[in-house]
């Protein structure tokens, strides 16, 4: 029989060990050699917390009572793993994805980031998980006093409460030591995960070994057991259908629900695919630790006292049978059931009370927010680690005050009940776009509520908190209000009840709610995002805008995340930016994975609130919303920006078209030109060419002859000059070699020079010319001589072109924004409109008229010295007749008198 | 299924392969309810209380059909493994045939 101190000295140094191997783990891990350390074997392996001591120990007792029923609670998770496809790999991946950090994350994250349902999910987690701490307190105290109750002289009474003491400091410690080194959800706990590895094989080979030994050491075999299991009291108990499925259902259920096992499962995975090795690893474990129960049970009952308990038959029997070492290995693989359990559960919990209430209520209860002085990393670890402190105690002290009896036996299916309400909304949330906060939050609450009536509050037992009286007649009297009979269905078993119950109206308040209510943006594409996880791989927008500087969010950062992770955070983000520094321009995708990140260390709620706080832009737009969720708005988008570039297009290729028009026009024009004015060098030179050579050959000519034949070679000659000077004239203006010689004058004696000009041209002809003479006294300074040549130009144009039957022209000096202008308007045919933009062009010629004395070259002329003096001259249509506006330089008209 | 407009209306046969065996992944499970939830049948009816049951019997169906579960979840996920590539990062962009619509994604019945 092993004694006190050895048994101490085992228990201190399996803790040691424990203690070591979680140290190198994590030294391991900081060093980067995470290797093995997230192998599928350490994650199915981590697992198994779900095989706590009260499953270790309890299942035995459990068998004994009601013969196979206790294999459901390995059922139930048997199937949920086996269709992991299904469920859990979307579980993991949203997770991942949203950097979920515990379920009342996953469900606030879901709904919009809702601080309020968060924290509703982590009080009920607490209230749930506190009765099952104690629960495994008093697995280990009892299994303790079996040893005790063998040397009684040297273990009082007292010294299991000393026990139950020191065992739960020791976790405390350990737990605070492992748990919360770092904040990030995605920085996963090594050292804990590799502990709780370990203690995972301890239980396993504790239970096979008992087994082994039962079976073919005291049982004789599998042959004989079989006859014994056959013939023992267990075989008379009947199946009851509705429990087995009840409880099927509800260990599923606990699976995706229970915070420890949300946390092992989906928080600490590193990888989607340690799943596939999960799904059939974990079945087989749980499978091989359920295989002894039964004969353990069936020869326990056989071989022990009637008056023994049937829960350490585990322990017992093989003290019984002399086999203390063995005894001493299951001693040792309940103690690791109970506390990997109570480990990672704390940590579970103490995540989900530091994001979803400390937090919140600290952000809240501080006016000037989370940009201003204070370590919020240190506000967190602190709050963490007080919560695994305050949890543990409160396991302890629920375990003292419930005395430890039977009635905390029964809490671990309670317990499951109570987590399990978060299923509905869970589920929901993952496949149904529809659902809610509102419909999450009247789900959970009436679920808790229906819990707390109909099983946790009268497991307390009669007259604890409901009086025996009010449990036999309901509230008031109302029997239909019975807490184990809700609307008179009295022949169930409680727990089936409950679970049938606070299922269904759990699930009909979340459906209706969800119905009825409409969500706000930020739900819809959370909704969004998360039921479409595996389409949707896009950052979501959740910022649409902001006025924050870089340099705040950096500081908050530093606050959560610590110095260096923020540094490399925005250094990082900088340099995607093209950027030098640590200072990235703050856009919204930033702001989205800054948020995202603080997420994984403090919880979407918080994060987004904090975020919220240091950016005063809206949180998200409808904008953003179509933009993100609606994917026919971007395709809208999309092609309303095509339109646009078509129309500009289209647009550009009008503005061609008539470019080209012109071009064609010009061509055709410069070939007539060149036709016209080969015409019209060949004309004099033929004629000079013909009067020389009459000249020269005719010695009888009379001297009026060769006067007049000289004269027409003469004329014929400064036609050629006055084309060439011409031509001459628009080439020097053309490439700016031009001087300008301005003098001052009266507008009207320029007019006057031009007319008097212009008088012998086509003089034959009668000619009005119509002047203003008093608008006309004007001061100006230019070179008159290159404004005479222009208003010449014109004045002959009219003088030549103007086919009314009374020509006319008007000169009007008008005032145009504080310029002088001057108007040549005639009463003949003007310009036709698809010629009115080629008159200025080189070459360009309306007529053929042989009166022409340039060659089209005159308006051209005209053109490029109004722009050399500073001027303009255009065609001013709809005149009655060619119009065209001469603009004088801006200063002369400024400096007129 | 989802909407597979896009998709050529015959897949080649390894794409078929795949496809029968996430079919079977979503079957594995509703097979296993279906066996494991026989003992609801076991004890029901009038003769049923006194009898007595071959527990071992019993015991031996049960942990059958969980042997069968894991060797069936063992293959499957042998098959699996290359349908089932997770992202590059929690919020990189996916990879392979993540991008293709997935059969366990639920049917878009939301109000967007």
């Amino acid at each position: 029989m092993p004694g006190f101190n050895l048994l101490l000295q085992v228990c201190l140094a399996y803790v040691a060990v424990l203690f070591a191997v979680a140290f190198w783990a994590e030294r391991r891990a900081r060093a980067g050699r995470v290797g093995w350390l997230r192998s599928p074997l350490i994650y199915t392996l981590s697992l198994s917390i779900y095989c706590t001591g009260w499953t270790f120990y309890g299942a035995v007792g459990y068998a004994a009572r009601s013969g196979l029923e206790y294999l459901c609670i390995y059922l139930g998770p048997t199937l949920v793993m086996v269709g992991w496809w299904v469920l859990l790999r979307k579980l993991v991946r949203v997770a991942r994805t949203q950097r979920i950090t515990s379920v009342a994350d996953l469900i606030s994250s879901r709904y919009g980031k809702s601080a309020l349902l968060g924290g509703l999910v982590t009080l009920l987690a607490v209230v749930g998980t506190t009765p099952y701490i104690a629960l495994q307190l008093q697995s280990v105290t009892l299994s303790f006093s079996v040893f005790a109750g063998s040397a009684e002289d040297v273990w009082p009474a007292p010294n299991l409460h000393a026990t139950a003491i020191w065992l739960a400091v020791g976790m405390t410690a350990f737990t605070i030591l492992f748990g919360t080194r770092n904040l990030d959800a995605n920085e996963r706990h090594h050292g804990v995960v590799t502990a709780i590895a370990l203690e995972a094989l301890v239980k396993l080979a504790a239970l096979l070994a008992v087994g082994v030994f039962v079976v073919w050491g005291a049982g004789g075999g599998l042959g004989a057991m079989a006859e014994r299991i056959n013939a023992s009291p267990i075989a008379a108990a009947p199946t009851d259908g509705s429990r087995w499925l009840a409880l099927t259902f509800l260990s599923g259920a606990a699976l995706l629900c229970l915070p420890r096992m949300f946390q092992v499962l989906v928080v600490e995975n590193s990888d989607e695919r340690h799943l596939i090795t999960a799904s059939w690893a974990f079945p087989l474990y749980l499978a091989l630790m359920s295989l002894f129960v039964v004969p353990i049970a069936v020869v326990g009952l056989e071989i022990l006292p009637a008056s023994a308990n049937p829960d350490l038959f585990v322990v017992t029997l093989p003290m019984a049978l002399g086999q203390d070492w063995l005894a001493l290995l299951a001693f040792l693989g309940g103690f690791s059931s109970a506390t990997s359990m109570v480990i990672v559960a704390t940590i579970a919990l103490s995540t989900m009370v530091s994001n979803h209430v400390v937090l919140p209520l600290w952000l809240r209860l501080r006016p000037e927010g989370a940009t201003v002085s204070g370590d919020v990393r240190e506000v967190v670890l602190t709050s963490r680690r007080l919560s695994i402190a305050a949890l543990i105690g409160l396991g302890y002290l629920y375990y003292r005050f419930s005395g430890g009896g039977a009635a905390l036996a029964a809490i671990g299916l309670i317990s499951f009940v109570g987590v399990v309400q978060v299923l509905p909304a869970m589920l929901g949330g993952l496949f149904w776009r529809g659902a809610t906060r509102v419909g999450a939050g009247c789900g959970v609450g009436l679920g808790f509520l229906l819990w707390l009536y109909t099983l946790f509050l009268p497991s307390f037992g009669p007259d604890v908190v409901f009086s025996a009286r009010m449990m036999a007649e309901g509230p008031w009297g109302i029997a239909l209000l019975r807490p184990h009979a809700l609307f008179g269905l009295d022949a169930l078993d409680p727990v089936v009840h409950a679970v049938l119950w606070s299922m269904v109206l759990n699930t009909a308040a979340f459906v209706t709610g969800s119905l009825v209510s409409f969500p706000t943006p930020l739900e819809r594409l959370q909704g969004a995002q998360i039921v479409n996880v595996f389409d949707y791989t896009a950052s979501r927008r959740g910022w649409s805008q902001s006025s924050v500087e870089a340099e705040d969010l950096l500081i908050t950062a530093q606050r959560i995340l610590g110095a260096a992770e923020a540094q490399s955070l925005f250094r990082a983000e900088a340099r995607a930016q093209g950027k030098v520094g640590y200072l990235p321009e703050i856009t919204p995708d930033f702001i989205d994975r800054f948020e995202r990140r603080l997420a994984g260390s403090v919880g979407a709620a918080t994060a987004h609130a904090m975020t919220g706080q240091m950016i005063s832009g809206t949180a998200v737009s409808v904008a953003d919303l179509m933009a993100v969720a609606d994917e026919t708005a971007q395709i809208k988008e999309y092609s309303t920006q095509l339109e646009q570039k078509s129309r500009e297009l289209a647009r550009t290729a009008r503005q061609l078209r008539d470019a080209n028009e012109k071009l064609t026009a010009l061509s055709v024009q410069k070939d007539a030109f060149l036709s016209q004015i080969s015409h019209e060098l060949r004309t004099p030179m033929t004629s000079i060419r013909a009067f020389s050579e009459i000249l020269m050959s005719a010695d009888d000519l009379s001297s009026a002859d060769k006067t007049r034949y000289s004269r027409i070679i003469q004329d014929e000659a400064m036609r050629l000059t006055r084309l060439l000077d011409a031509l001459l004239d628009l080439n020097v203006l053309e490439h700016g070699k031009v001087t300008i010689a301005p003098e001052r004058a009266l507008l009207r004696d320029v007019i006057d020079r031009a007319v008097l000009a212009t008088s012998a041209v086509n003089a034959a002809g009668a000619f009005t010319i119509d002047r203003v003479e008093s608008a006309e006294g004007v001061e100006i300074h230019t070179d008159l001589d290159r404004l005479a040549q222009v208003f010449i130009n014109l004045i002959a144009n009219a003088r030549k072109y103007c086919d009314a039957p009374r020509p006319r022209l008007r000169i009007r000096v008008t005032r145009l924004d504080g310029r002088l202008a001057v108007d040549f308007i005639d009463n003949g045919h003007g310009i036709p409109v698809d010629s009115q933009a080629l008159i200025f062009e080189k070459f360009s010629r309306l007529s053929d008229q042989s009166a022409a004395g340039g060659a089209g070259l005159g308006l051209a002329i005209c053109r490029e010295i109004m722009a050399k003096l500073g001027g303009s001259v255009t065609y001013l249509p709809g005149q009655g007749g060619a119009g065209f506006r001469v603009i004088l330089p801006d200063a002369q008209a400024a400096s007129a008198a | 299924m989802p909407d597979q407009r896009d998709k050529p209306l015959f897949l080649a046969r390894q794409g078929y392969r795949q496809r029968r065996v996430i079919d079977a992944a979503w079957v594995l499970p509703v097979f296993g309810a279906f066996l494991l939830l026989v003992p609801v049948l076991w004890d029901l009816g009038p003769s049923g209380s006194d009898a007595p049951r071959r527990l071992a019997e019993r015991g031996v169906y049960i942990f059958g059909v969980w042997a069968l579960l894991v060797g069936g979840a063992a293959l499957l996920g042998r098959r699996l493994r290359d349908v089932a590539s997770p992202p590059a990062d929690e919020a990189g962009a996916p990879q392979g045939d993540a991008h293709r619509p997935d059969p366990a994604a639920a049917p878009d019945d939301g109000p967007v």
